[in-house]
């Protein structure tokens, strides 16, 4: 009794198989053959092999009679007997015993030529087109959305080709050495081109319309055609298997590996995106656990990749062109933005902008980003996410820093031109937007655009006319116009649009700024920006130039000083955007110790007036609560408590809130400072975005009924996590029973950005922005020492601005105390509550050309859209403020000094030559 | 003979003539008696001029049997599988007296002319070489 090997019985019977197939095809009796060939075969064999047939025994057999092919077309392969006849048989390296040949037939010409034709000319063809001119992402999707497609789809052209070659010479009777490389490459080809035709399939039906509307669209057949060619190609490998001198099971073995590796390509591209997707959408769920479930899975696999392109546009990235039909709401963006924030503390459009664009052509992509997300911020009042392309171009802050009076200790103001130049190299038109961090208690006074190389000033109206104007204009007109409005203390929102592709815009602010008084020092934080929708490149400089008054005494620790001028010391810089945030350029001037003073300025027919009162009385009862944002973004402050701690004076009574991700409270009642104290606040945990309103609610529920004040250290606020009302009922009691001078919340900003809490807080009796002049630290050693027991309140409220109906001084100064006036006079007619004195602040601050809470400026392009809205650029040209040229008199002493030389250089030389 | 081959396909020209031998072989072998397939088979595959590989021959047997030239049979064997033998049916007699006239007449007639194509190449080059 003779056994068969399993793998020898497997191989004859792929052999008879493939026999039957052949023999069935040409209308023999395909039975009979096999039958006949099968006792043929087992007869050779046994008689030839002992006890057990193996593999090689009957490739011994199989070679003399012949291959498939051979026997079934009897007349085949002649050119191979001819050989035989005439030279010795070229031996199969594949280890075919007796080197029989495979018989041509089955990968003939004619399929050889289809292959060449649709599977590799077609989508080559069809390749190159598309990344030329990018005809089917214009038109409808894009069909190679990443350099990753391109290189799966080449390696893909060039695996058809390889197994062709592999065939080809196989069937030729010369099999190449890398039959198993023949069976991987065509099992990727096969399984890669059938994902990229299920991809395909939803647009099909558009390429048959293109192609016969335009003749174009031949993308969407590539992959069915690749298909249909390693399918065939996948046929023919296993068809001459017996003779390729690889058993099947090696050979399944390769094609289940190629098939793998696709697998393991789409699930590595596209699962993070698939799963990212899923678990984005359990965010959404009504369901509570559902949505902390998802927030977890979120946090785990570390997605926030993955969500902070949710915040971007309602797409999400797929395998094939397919991906921009995965769409999500367009107000899911604002829930996506708001859970950035939570989970990270970080504001989104405070990090570089996800990459969701094509590699190539990526009109489609920003239609899409477009029409579905970009166009609703378009002349919105926020500021959004980063665009693609904008960029800041140039920044030049020219100011001059001005004494009112002759002393030397006489207050000083600061009037600033901020020179913006915006770039956009994409091929859309851009609006740029950006909150601008003012200097403390700082005013916008000018807003100018630049149209046709040609600056144009702002119109100034309420707040209301102003954005009507921009918004029809800009939006609707596309025309150029640029808007500046307050959005909060000390913040102004700056709108242009629209910023045409390949182009640059030029605008202008003038900032009027009163120096912040401390320990005898004028301090002067310079203007930044806190929040935008356009990259700032990391080596990108602003430059700052400051020149100050003769007499004033000023420094500044990053800022080169030039003293070379007439009369006034200069102060220049070229400072990064992140330093320039931080606080890195703050002037400070020597003032010495304020004296109760009287200052009179003039603008128009207005008047104003400073009032230094001197050295206020400390409040009697020393009492601070801190509270702490527990935003993951403010454990890079570094915060030094203990020595917070030690600049607290021994009488004060203090407490501490942690609004964390849960409010955490540091002692039910106030304490003295103590080591403890500074011990907790160190050890908190940041993590997240946090919520702070109930912490400063509990802080208040602390502080209220005794007086004192809540220290509110706080980063950013991008989104608004519940709302401002209950601190406004809260503002609304206390201000009734008159406690507004005996409750101060201060807030101080221990890293920039947007406050949306801040901003609806707006203008409160209650709130106050203390300003951060150096490091944090120093700020908090400040307020320790100035609020709770030192020598003086917080000294920069000392000097007070109004507006007076005549100069109660004698000799008017600076136009700039007015408009501080007349920005104090908005800030107490909205803290009035009494709309008639709004409306007649409102219109004082138009007159005075002011950006207040009340009202805005506007650039439009032409006169007509102006008088639409009742805007007049031309109105109050008197009130628009410069940086002031040097003093007549100090020009002429310029000259005068300049002939003198020139004299005295004459007169030497006479006398030279005399001698 | 190097423009020869490149003018000539030697190879079509083999195909053509082996048309049908194939068949004559077969009738021919079994006009001598009854044989077992494999037997034959062997038979066949060890004339060299044939140029065949054995399993050709398994579907001309069954096509001329379909044709109703030849009858098969089986046997059992203890050795092995059924054994399986093929003979000529009357008509597979008739047609090998057809064919065997057919090819002696074709050889006869083909064979002449091949010689004296021969003979006359021989003395062409005789006479080049002489002196």
């Amino acid at each position: 009794m003779t056994n068969w090997t399993p793998e020898a019985k497997q191989n004859l019977d792929d052999y008879l198989g493939e026999i039957k197939a052949l023999s069935q095809a040409q209308g023999d009796d395909a039975q009979e053959i096999v039958d006949d060939l099968r006792a043929h075969i087992t007869t050779e064999t046994e008689s030839a092999s002992g006890s057990v047939v193996t593999i090689d025994h009957l490739r011994r057999t199989l070679a003399a009679l012949g291959s498939p092919e051979d026997v079934v077309g009897g007349n085949g392969s002649t050119a191979e007997r001819v050989a035989r006849v005439t030279q010795p048989a070229p031996q199969s390296p594949a280890g075919l015993a007796g080197g029989s040949p495979v018989a041509q037939g089955p990968y003939g010409s004619r399929a050889r030529t289809l292959i060449y034709i649709f599977a590799l000319g077609l989508p080559v063809f069809a390749l190159g087109f598309e990344i030329m001119l990018g005809a089917m992402a214009e038109l409808y999707v894009d069909p190679i959305p990443t350099m990753w497609h391109v290189a799966a789809g080449v390696l893909l052209l060039l695996s058809i080709g390889a197994v062709d070659y592999f065939l080809k010479h196989a069937r030729d009777g010369h099999v190449p050495k890398w039959a198993g490389w023949a069976f991987f490459l065509n099992a990727y080809a096969f399984a890669l081109s059938l994902v990229y035709f299920l991809v395909y399939i939803p647009i099909l039906p558009v390429s048959v319309i293109a192609l016969i509307a335009y003749g174009l669209g031949l993308m969407g057949f590539a992959p069915m055609a690749c298909m249909l060619a390693s399918g065939y190609q996948m046929k023919m490998l296993f068809r001459f298997l017996p003779s390729l001198g690889v058993e099947r099971k090696y050979a399944m073995r390769r094609t289940i590996l190629g098939s793998a590796f696709v697998a393991l390509l789409v699930v590595g591209y596209a699962g993070p995106e698939f799963v990212g997707t899923r678990v984005l959408q359990l965010t959404l769920s009504e369901d509570a656990a559902t949505r902390d479930r998802g927030i977890w899975w979120i946090e785990t696999l570390h997605l926030e990749n993955e969500l902070l392109k949710a915040c971007y546009a309602p797409v999400v990235r797929g395998i094939g062109p397919t991906r921009r039909w995965d769409t999500q709401d367009i107000e899911n963006l604002n829930h996506y933005r708001e859970l950035y924030f939570r989970l990270t503390g970080t504001p989104y459009n405070s990090v570089p902008r996800p990459n969701i664009r094509s590699t190539f052509r990526t009109r489609s992509v920003d239609w899409w980003e477009e029409e579905r997300s970009a166009d609703s911020e378009v002349g919105g009042t926020a500021v959004a996410g980063r665009v693609q392309g904008l960029s800041l171009n140039a920044s030049h802050l020219d100011g001059k820093i001005m004494r009112l009076g002759a002393d030397a200790t006489s207050p000083a103001l600061a009037y600033f031109e901020w020179t913006i130049e915006f770039k956009n190299v994409s091929d859309r038109q851009r609006e740029a937007r950006a909150q601008i961090e003012l200097p403390h208690g700082g005013v916008a006074s000018r807003l100018t655009l630049w149209i046709d190389g040609e600056e144009r000033e702002a119109a100034f109206g309420t707040r209301q006319q102003v954005r009507a104007a921009y918004q029809e204009v800009a939006v609707v007109q596309r025309r150029d116009p640029a808007l500046l409005n307050v959005v909060g203390p000390d913040t102004l929102l700056l709108q242009c649009f629209p910023i045409q592709p390949a182009s640059t815009m030029k605008l202008k602010m003038g900032i009027t700024a009163p120096l912040v008084v401390r320990d005898g020092k004028g301090y002067l934080r310079l203007p930044f920006i806190s929040e935008r929708n356009f990259t700032i490149a990391p080596e990108f400089e602003h430059v700052s130039w400051v020149e100050c008054d003769p007499g004033i005494v000023a420094s500044a620790a990053r800022m080169t000083q030039d003293t070379s001028g007439v009369g006034g010391v200069a102060l220049h810089a070229r400072t990064k955007d992140a330093d320039l945030q931080r606080g890195d350029a703050v002037i400070a001037i020597d003032l010495g110790k304020p004296a109760a003073a009287r200052y009179a300025g003039q603008l128009g027919e207005t008047f104003g007036e400073l009032t230094v009162q001197g050295s206020p009385t400390p409040p009697s009862a020393p009492l601070l609560c801190l509270v702490v944002d527990g935003s993951r973004g403010m454990s890079q402050t570094h915060a030094d408590w203990a020595g917070f701690v030690e600049a607290l004076p021994d009488n004060a009574r203090v407490d501490a809130v942690f609004a964390g991700q849960a409010v955490e409270v540091y002692s039910e009642a106030p304490v003295a400072p103590s080591a403890a104290l500074a011990e907790w606040l160190g050890s908190r945990d940041y993590r997240g975005g946090c919520d702070p309103l109930p912490g400063i609610e509990r802080a208040l529920d602390i502080v209220g009924s005794q007086g004192g004040a809540i220290l509110w250290i706080h980063g950013p606020l991008p989104v608004e996590l519940s709302s401002v009302e209950s601190l406004r009922q809260w503002e609304r009691w206390h201000s009734m029973r008159g406690d507004a001078d005996t409750l101060r919340v201060l807030a101080v900003e221990a890293v920039p950005g947007p406050n949306r809490a801040l901003e609806q807080l707006g203008q409160s009796e209650f709130l106050e922005r203390v300003p951060v002049l150096g490091s944090l630290d120093e700020t908090l050693r400040f307020v320790a020492t100035h609020l709770t027991g030192g020598d003086l309140a917080l000294e920069y409220a000392v000097a007070s601005t109004r507006l007076v109906d005549a100069p109660l001084v004698e000799g008017l100064g600076s136009g700039h105390l007015v408009r501080l006036a007349v920005n104090d006079a908005v800030r107490k007619a909205l803290l009035s509550h009494d709309a008639s004195k709004q409306r007649e602040a409102a219109a004082l601050a138009v007159e005075a050309r002011l950006v207040t809470p009340l009202t805005g400026a506007v650039v439009l392009e032409r006169k007509e859209q102006y008088e639409r809205h009742g805007l007049d650029p031309t109105k109050h040209e008197e009130a628009i403020p410069g940086i002031p040229e040097p003093e007549e008199w100090a020009l002429l002493l310029v000259v005068l000094t300049m002939l003198l030389m020139v004299a005295v250089r004459q007169t030497r030389a006479r006398m030279l030559l005399r001698n | 003979m190097n423009e020869t081959s490149q003018t000539f396909d030697l190879s079509n020209w083999v195909t053509q003539a082996r048309k049908g031998l194939l068949e004559l072989c077969i009738v021919a072998t079994l006009a001598k008696g009854e044989m077992h397939a494999y037997d034959l088979v062997k038979h066949l595959a060890g004339i060299k001029a044939l140029v065949i590989t054995e399993g050709t021959i398994y579907p001309l047997l069954s096509r001329l049997r379909s044709a109703g030239l030849l009858q098969s049979r089986l046997e059992e064997s203890s050795l092995g599988p059924v054994r399986k033998y093929y003979a000529l049916t009357d008509t597979g007699r008739e047609a090998v007296q057809l064919m065997g006239a057919y090819w002696r007449e074709l050889v006869d007639g083909v064979g002449e002319l091949v010689e004296s194509e021969h003979n006359h190449d021989e003395l062409d080059t005789r006479g080049e070489t002489e002196p």
